[in-house]
């Protein structure tokens, strides 16, 4: 052969050689031979084209060979799953399980910190942080075009009595609106469904009354009456026209306070009461919630400062800087547009508690997953042993593994991605607590989907192939004599076997354990325990303005409303309140002057309650320190009582009783200290409060205010209803509502975040179960694997019950050791959790939660290992000898 | 070379048995050059595919194989076939005569259709 088709000869010996190993042992010196006979004809009767096609031919038909093998994998790979059900089958339930459930967590829940429906695009929405505006300064910030594109101001939610016009009754309805500058429905992104919204041209003073309903409004109450637009309603005793309904869905800005009816504030004081005093014109009176579109571009911090710049400006030229504190931000921003008033630390709160479950439950799959494919694994050595031996090459036998791992890891993965989707299709499905009238989405994120999926096919890919990778490099000889039996490196007693067991409980106990901790932090930050006394407690609602009381008769009225009251028999103590606990309350500024040469402290964001006599006695919340507010009080400076939180960051450690303080532009001495009620949903620390009077000047300069009446009865009587009579009797035309008792005022708070607590508690639920799964799995199989032993010990003569007792034994000693790494394991995470955050802290050191559980927890999970002992040593002890000494 | 067909897939491996049958043992590379001139020279054996059609055969119990030495005194590898190649042999001679008649009669111009 010449020395140029010599180098095409080794062209194509290189080519050959790239053939699958398999191929090669059986044709390869064969596919040589072909080259270097048919290297010589080709070029003599074809040339160079024809030495380029054979090497073509072969070279094309290379990736061929390898699918060819690559399929035999995946067949053979099936094969063997398909031959132990059991260890699949537990596989794939963790994986998706454990996917179903991580997805199903950090779902993108529209709750209460999800966006409203009907706005458009409410990631640009934003509003101020616990604090309000007058109107004029509205009407500045609506034009500050470069950082706003938008702007509109809310007040509400806004009670009004309504008639629909043609009611037989004429009896007046009270619904919830808001009172909305021209520019609310711009501002949002809202369109009517039917008529029109609202607008700066079409909205002036003076103009007849006009009302936008909503759609819930228009069904319920007008009979979705096709000819809605141009009928009129009698709202607060004013005629007022329907210009327009709303979309499907749409209740307003903070659809937690649904809103039924829209009214511009150039209506008038007759429609509207809380209107009197003239607030348009007045910078004074803060009372309108300000809603900003941002401009196109403008971040939230950079809206912040621009705005934080004009309203020191516009304070500067009016020359009032409405006791604002000059230091730092005047005005704080932060995101609208959600279905609640939710403050970003609350927003973060829940974000956290989802993401730290999330790692926890992918943790446990993972565990789950290294149990169950390690204890396999290594029980495969024999047959990869006898593989390599009858020339399988490692790669081959290594590619085959990843192969099993693969197959298996995607199939749960699928399996998980379908459960994800039917859980979240089942939460959207459910629904909410009542007092949240929306459709509540759930859909899952599919970063999230992408990550728990990387990581769960991850270990499950890496799990199944370290046991392979490491076979491949045993003594054969010794493997196949000995088989799974084969001397690992390390003391045989703590052979591999018991070593998967310990560390399957020791892991499935910390994490379940730890996932419990945080699914019940979450329960207790979420419940608003006010420390109230919730027996015989009900409360009544009045509103004498609206009833057409003048504003001193209303004083009047309640300035001996408790007195009455307590005279009837069955009541044991009334009280009057001008909020209804917990609210989102006012939010003010204290100060405490400077005295005895120290200086003067400041609090902002202080809530505001303005409460009656004996509000605290009939609550049942004893006063820290002085006393009540009481009837006879007319003192120059007016009484106020402190939180234990605001007495504290006023006065330090001194005694804050005869103190003054200054709130807004009045003077009060302090007269009592109270305890901290938690005030809010998830808020960890307690707000700092200060109580006002309900004074007769007070009812006069709001008289639009509605009271509640407190009224603790006793057990056994049936003492509202005497109050009714007796309210009927005195003062029979006066409306009186929401009536309901204190429990169901908690409730309603409650509900949902006692909801969401119970998806976590579910969640908890879960966890347990994927935990059994995966203890359960390894304990069983490392009996199994014991049926050689067992058989032996039977033919030689022990009884099954002995058998079976020193199974359980060593089970026994197996599942309390692993049990303590567990506890331990769970403490040192749950210390490292803490450090993290404040309110995991609180819960982890919650004495009352944790002996259930930490007793609980591992008893469940030990009885479920002993069961897991048990039941396989009994049917090994059932089988016949000879042939459990004859298996592997 | 552009006139010359491929030899399809599926049919290589009808050829190398017919090739087997006619001639006896052969190994590689003369079963390919034998299907070359059965043809006339008009079909180009791939030989990418020679092999794995060969591999296919062994598997389906057609053909066996042994070493032996070649013309030029090289060891190599022979085909022979088995019963069952035999059979199947024939069995796919019937079943392409049937298919070609069958086709004729479609491609052929239509003496009897109207």
């Amino acid at each position: 052969m010449t020395s140029r088709l010599r180098i095409w000869l080794t062209f194509y010996r290189r080519l050959a050689s790239a053939y699958p190993h398999e191929f090669r042992m059986r044709y390869g010196e064969d596919l040589d031979r072909l080259g270097e006979d048919a290297i010589p004809d080709v070029w003599r009767r074809y040339g160079v084209a024809g030495l380029v096609k054979l090497l073509a031919d072969i070279a094309f038909r290379l990736p061929a060979m390898y699918l060819l093998e690559i399929r035999q994998d995946v067949v053979y790979a099936l094969r063997m799953l398909a031959k132990s059900p059991g260890f699949t089958a537990v596989a794939m339930l963790s994986v998706g399980l454990g996917i179903g459930m991580c997805c199903a967590v950090l779902a993108e829940c529209r709750a209460i910190v999800g966006p409203a429906p009907g706005l458009r695009d409410p990631a640009t929405l934003a509003t101020f942080f616990w604090s309000q505006a007058s109107y004029p300064y509205f009407e500045r910030y609506r034009d500050a075009r470069q950082t706003v594109a938008s702007a509109a101001a809310v007040m509400g939610p806004v009670p009004f009595a309504v008639v629909v016009t043609g009611d037989k009754s004429g009896r007046a309805e009270r619904v919830s609106g808001h009172l909305v500058s021209p520019e609310y429905f711009t501002t949002l992104g809202v369109t009517p469904a039917a008529g029109r919204g609202f607008g700066p041209e079409t909205e002036k003073p003076g103009m007849a009354p006009v009302v936008v309903v909503s759609d819930r409004f228009w069904r319920t109450h007008l009979g979705a009456d096709p000819h809605a637009v141009g009928r009129t309603l009698r709202l607060n005793g004013s005629m007022a026209t329907i210009v327009g309904v709303g979309p499907k869905d749409f209740l307003g800005i903070w659809p937690q306070s649904p809103a039924d009816l829209f009214v511009p504030v150039t209506c008038g004081v007759s429609l509207a009461p809380e209107l009197s005093g003239d607030p348009l014109h007045r910078s004074d009176r803060e009372i309108f919630r300000v809603v900003f579109r941002l401009a196109h571009g403008v971040t939230l911090p950079a809206a912040e400062a621009a705005l934080d710049a004009l309203t020191r400006n516009i304070d500067r030229e009016t020359g009032a800087w409405h006791n604002r504190d000059r230091q730092g931000r005047v005005i704080r921003l932060m995101p609208a547009g959600t279905v609640g008033y939710a403050t970003p630390e609350q927003h973060a709160l829940v974000d956290t508690f989802n993401v730290v479950l999330w790692a926890l439950v992918l943790s446990l799959v993972c565990a789950n997953l290294a149990g169950l494919l390690l204890a396999r694994g290594s029980q495969r050595r024999r047959e990869i042993a006898i593989r390599l031996s009858v020339g399988a090459s490692r790669v081959r036998l290594v590619r085959q593994f990843l192969t099993e791992s693969v197959l298996l890891s995607f199939a749960g993965g699928l399996a998980g991605i379908v459960l994800a989707y039917w859980i979240t299709h089942v939460l959207s499905s459910l629904p909410l607590p009542s007092q949240i009238p929306l459709e509540f989405n759930c859909h899952i994120d599919l970063h999230v989907l992408a990550i728990t999926l990387a990581i769960a096919l991850a270990a499950g890919i890496g799990f199944g192939l370290a046991p392979a990778l490491a076979s491949t490099r045993t003594d054969i000889g010794v493997t196949l004599k000995k088989g799974a039996q084969a001397p690992l490196r390390g003391y045989r007693r703590f052979g591999l076997r018991n070593l998967f067991v310990v560390g399957q409980m020791a892991a499935s106990l910390m994490l379940l354990l730890v996932t419990w901790f945080v699914a019940l932090a979450f329960l207790s930050a979420a419940r608003v325990d006010t420390g109230i006394e919730v027996a015989n407690l009900n409360m009544v609602s009045l509103d004498p303005v609206r009833d057409g009381y003048s504003a001193e008769r209303a004083a009047a009225l309640f300035t001996n409303l408790p007195e009455e009251l307590s005279r009837i028999d069955g009541v044991r103590a009334v009280a009057l309140t001008g909020s209804a606990l917990p609210s989102h309350g006012d939010s003010t500024r204290v100060s405490a002057p400077a005295a005895n040469g120290k200086v003067g402290q400041v609090l902002n964001l202080v809530s505001r309650e303005r409460i009656g006599a004996n509000y605290f006695a009939t609550l049942g919340i004893p006063l820290v320190g002085g006393r009540e507010f009481d009837l006879r009080d007319r003192e120059r400076d007016g009484p106020a009582i402190l939180s234990q939180t605001a007495a504290r960051a006023l006065f330090g450690v001194e005694d804050p009783i005869g103190r003054r303080i200054r709130e807004r532009d009045s003077n009060y001495t302090v007269v009592g200290v109270s305890r901290d009620m938690r005030a809010g949903l998830l808020i960890a620390r307690p707000v700092a409060t200060v109580f006002l009077p309900l004074t007769p000047e007070w009812f006069g300069k709001n008289a639009a205010q509605r009271v509640t009446v407190l009224v603790r009865g006793m057990p056994g009587w049936d003492t509202m209803a005497s109050v009714r009579d007796r309210m009927a009797s005195l003062h029979s035309d006066l409306t009186v509502f929401d009536e309901h008792t204190m429990q169901e005022d908690l409730d309603r708070v409650n509900s949902l975040a006692q909801w969401t607590s119970a998806m976590y508690v579910i969640l908890g639920f879960f966890a347990l179960l994927l935990a059994s799964i995966g203890l359960g799995a390894v304990t069983a199989y490392a009996v199994v694997r014991r049926r050689k032993e067992i058989g032996i010990r039977m033919a030689l003569g022990a009884r099954a019950r002995q058998v079976r007792g020193l199974v359980l034994r060593e089970g026994t000693a197996l599942v309390a050791v692993g049990s303590a790494l567990g506890l331990s394991g769970a403490f040192a995470l749950a210390r490292v959790f803490s450090v993290y955050s404040d309110v995991l802290a609180r819960s982890f050191g919650n004495r009352h939660n944790n002996p259930l559980l930490l007793v609980g927890a591992p008893l469940v999970l030990a009885g479920l290992a002993m069961l897991a002992c048990y039941l396989p040593a009994r049917r090994a002890t059932k089988i016949d000898p000879m042939s459990a000494l004859r298996e592997e | 070379m552009s006139e010359k067909a491929e030899v399809w897939q599926g049919t290589l491996a009808l050829m190398v048995l017919k090739t087997l049958e006619t001639l006896g043992p052969l190994h590689g590379y003369g079963i390919a050059r034998r299907i070359e001139q059965t043809s006339g020279d008009l079909l180009i054996v791939n030989y990418g595919t020679l092999y794995p059609a060969l591999l296919r055969l062994e598997q389906e119990g057609y053909i066996v194989s042994e070493w032996g030495v070649s013309e030029n005194h090289r060891k190599a590898r022979f085909y022979r076939l088995t019963r069952a190649g035999r059979k199947r042999v024939e069995q796919a001679a019937r079943e392409w005569d049937r298919t070609a008649s069958i086709m004729g009669r479609f491609l052929a111009p239509a003496k009897d259709a109207l």
